[in-house]
């Protein structure tokens, strides 16, 4: 187990350089130069008419160190993101890394709740689909998995402000107070219990027809039993998996819902930074972002391999 | 992704069996055209499929016959009418500056059908090349191109096309490229996992034997062999940039506001959804509809070519 965990630690490293290369040449690969553009909003204010003396551009260009060559460049970027300083926001003149810091908690605990939600619907539409294959209750389940990829989350989050807000005033559609995170998170968790459920059916499905199931049967158990002490066990291992895969669609489907229900969060914070060209929030966030979905697939492999052990021997 | 199915069992041992190996690859053989019949046969046989099917064509018709569905101009601003709800003069009410929502809606189908068909373009044109070459050619080559995809990989779903849109600079067209490039690498790494099955097949052996060179062997034998998963995931990657795209507009990334982008109108709708629900309840359902019926068939497809066909 140890020599895998090591293993699995060193292939993030690549991984790690690769996704911060890719943001920090985001603002190499810029169509404007953000010195100027910087600039111009420090020395005009919001509307960027005059030319910037060249002393001003020079002495700004110095003292973000875009002068250096860009290999040095980089690893004082890596340096410096290690220590968790992403730079200054363009807009406020404030630290990166205090600002996604300071949002970072809402988010969490709006992508953690959206995972309960999906994993909870998920594993339910599947296992009553797997249970009767090709009966109504099947189709149903699928039906429902089918309308949850095919939904644009903010347009469920409207729906469900308008039904359970508006309508039968039951829940807070915005604030932050704790139940305020109930439609979020259904929001959210709706998408990805799509995937688990297709997921969950068709692992079931397999699992079902394994000589230990039909031992189960054979012995007298009675369905349910099979059902839950068996089967699901064994069904849900795959399930694991594309946890780490759905942490990632929750958290870019946390960018939209924080934004449809008017949440704190690094993800509304992205959003105006885009809109705003704030480019050290956005590069901070997606760095961010990038960056803690490498560590939740490391978490869900290693979590996998504890579970099932076959896997620390492959390869 | 198990596009490999052997043209010919058993060694391709006299130079007959290797014609007939590449004969069989080709379009043009009896045998290709009666698979082809078996496909539209399963297609048919799928209700979900046929009726997303149906259920798409209507939608594109109603996109494109737009100015001969309704009188009503997208952009027409008529203060009288604002915030009216559906009725007689406006199908699907009126939002705050007294423009037609079902007109709006009518004429955002065509914005967003092209954001999924030029981003899916962009996705596989770019995709599809550089997972033939990585399958293909191999060696440091295939390391370099697979280490990039991987890199995109890091960047989960929407995230990509966000910080794509976020160099770009926002506007409809960096919008459709950049939901475009994030579905790259799942283009790239399809077509390289169905060349790498495929190239192990006689008839890749027999062109090859043939003195076929690396570039013909590519294009004409394994290519047309790895289309039918190509075919399903670029079905499915229309849907899926319709959703990004209408997810981007919403988030103010991508046209502005005159637009009847759906999205935008969403976005519009959500101040006033106590007021005025019509605004926000038809866009929306206009993108389920359409994200829907071009899932069903991307299903359909993908169990009429190969029922086993894993993808995604």
């Amino acid at each position: 187990m140890q020599r895998y965990l090591v293993r699995r630690m060193i292939q993030m490293i690549p991984v790690l350089l690769g996704v911060s290369l890719a943001v920090f040449l985001m603002l190499h690969a810029l169509p404007v130069d953000p010195v100027r553009m910087l600039a111009m909003e420090t020395t005009t204010g919001t509307a960027p008419t005059t030319e910037v003396s060249e002393e001003v551009y020079n002495n700004l260009r110095r003292q973000l160190g875009l002068d250096r060559p860009l290999p040095e460049q980089f690893v004082r970027f890596v340096w410096k993101a290690l220590h968790g300083d992403l730079g200054k926001s363009f807009r406020n003149n404030r630290a990166v890394g205090e600002m996604l810091h300071e949002q970072l908690p809402w988010t969490v605990r709006l992508t953690f709740a959206g995972l309960g939600v999906s994993l909870l619907l998920g594993i339910t539409l599947g296992v009553a689909a797997g249970l009767r294959p090709n009966s109504w209750l099947d189709t149903t389940s699928m039906a429902v998995a089918m309308f949850g990829v095919s939904m644009p989350i903010f347009w469920l989050g409207l729906m469900l402000i308008y039904v359970f807000s508006l309508w039968l005033n039951l829940l807070p559609s915005v604030g932050t107070g704790p139940e305020s995170i109930i439609l979020p998170a259904v929001a959210l968790g709706f998408h990805a219990s799509a995937i688990i459920a297709r997921l969950t059916r068709s692992s079931l499905l397999e699992v079902m027809e394994s000589e230990y199931v039909r031992t189960a049967r054979a012995k007298g158990l009675v369905d349910r039993a099979v059902v839950l002490h068996h089967a699901l066990k064994n069904a849900l291992i795959p399930v694991i998996t594309v946890v780490g895969l759905q942490f990632g669609a929750l958290l870019s489907g946390a960018v939209v819902t924080e934004t449809v229900f008017a949440r704190p969060g690094v993800g509304r914070l992205a959003v105006q930074g885009i809109i705003e060209r704030d480019f050290p929030l956005v590069q901070g966030f997606v760095l961010l972002a990038g960056v803690s979905y490498a560590f939740s697939n490391l978490l869900v492999d290693l979590v996998y391999a504890v579970i099932d052990p076959r896997i620390r021997y492959e390869r | 992704m198990s596009a490999s199915r052997g043209e010919s069992n058993g060694a391709p041992a006299t130079a007959a069996a290797m014609a007939e190996g590449l004969r069989a690859a080709g379009h043009e053989s009896s045998r290709m055209r009666s698979r082809g019949r078996l496909m539209v046969r399963r297609f048919a046989a799928n209700r979900g499929a046929v009726a997303g099917a149906v259920v798409l064509l209507i939608l594109i018709l109603a996109a494109l016959f737009a100015p001969y569905l309704t009188t009503y101009r997208y952009d027409r601003i008529s203060p009288l009418r604002a915030y009216a709800p559906p009725g007689r003069d406006n199908l699907f009410g009126a939002d705050r500056f007294g423009r037609d929502v079902f007109a709006r809606v009518l004429y955002g189908g065509r914005i967003s059908l092209q954001v999924g068909l030029i981003a899916t373009a962009v996705g596989a044109g770019i995709g599809v090349p550089v997972g033939l070459v990585a399958g293909t050619v191999g060696g440091k080559v295939e390391d370099l191109l697979m280490r990039i995809v991987d890199i995109m990989l890091a960047f989960p779903g929407l995230l990509l096309a966000i910080g794509i849109v976020a160099v770009l600079g926002t506007g409809l067209t960096n919008l459709m490229i950049a939901v475009g490039i994030g579905s790259v690498p799942g283009f790239a790494r399809l077509v390289r996992g169905s060349v790498l099955s495929a190239r192990e097949n006689e008839y890749v052996l027999a062109a090859r034997a043939i003195g076929c060179r690396e570039w013909t062997t590519m294009w004409r034998h394994i290519l047309p062999n790895v289309m039918a998963p190509i075919i399903v995931l670029a079905t499915l990657s229309v849907a899926n940039a319709i959703l990004s795209g209408s997810t981007l507009n919403f988030l103010g990334m991508g046209a502005k506001p005159p637009s009847p982008e759906w999205g935008i109108m969403l976005a519009d709708g959500r101040d006033t959804l106590a007021r005025a629900w019509w605004m926000s309840v038809f866009p929306g359902l206009a993108i389920m509809i359409t994200t829907l019926s071009i899932n069903f068939i991307g299903d359909g497809l993908r169990q009429a070519f190969d029922p086993r066909m894993k993808i995604q």
